[in-house]
């Protein structure tokens, strides 16, 4: 994976842990402003990166694959590295 | 890594409660030979596995499982 991609797909491991943890948070506190605050911020970072990681690499996820061949399958896996690609 | 969508697969619809045939499905569902442990078995092939396709497959089957 080269530097660029890593700091992408970073941003939206970033991202996803973070709403991970507002979401457990939450699960307990739901009407926790705070908590709340920090969950949508969250979530708008996460749909920012997920959307510029997508458009470049490919989908994250099967709802977002698209034509007009099927890509999803495509490695590297995300627990392949270069060699094993 | 998976996420949970909050949503059935298909409706579902009772029309008579049964007991005992709820029993064999909860186990169908999670019990040892269920569609859980499948799933997981499903996942953890998949990195043997020499191709992308069969490792889409079986990644794809467990998800859905």
């Amino acid at each position: 994976m080269n530097r660029e991609k890593m700091q992408h797909m970073r941003k939206v491991q970033v991202a996803s842990f973070l709403i991970n943890e507002a979401a457990l948070y939450l699960d307990v506190h739901p009407t926790n402003k705070k908590a709340l605050d920090f969950y949508d911020k969250a979530k708008k970072e996460r749909r920012e990166a997920v959307e510029k990681y997508e458009a470049t690499y490919g989908p994250l996820t099967f709802y977002n694959a698209k034509g007009p061949s099927w890509t999803w399958i495509q490695g590297p896996w995300p627990w392949q590295n270069e060699r094993e690609a | 890594m998976w996420t949970y969508d909050k949503k059935l697969q298909y409706p579902v619809k009772i029309k008579n409660t049964n007991p005992a045939l709820a029993k064999i499905i909860i186990t169908q569902l999670g019990g040892p030979d269920g569609e859980l442990a499948a799933s997981q078995r499903y996942l953890s092939q998949r990195y043997t596995m020499p191709y992308d396709e069969t490792i889409g497959i079986l990644t794809d089957i467990g998800t859905e499982e």
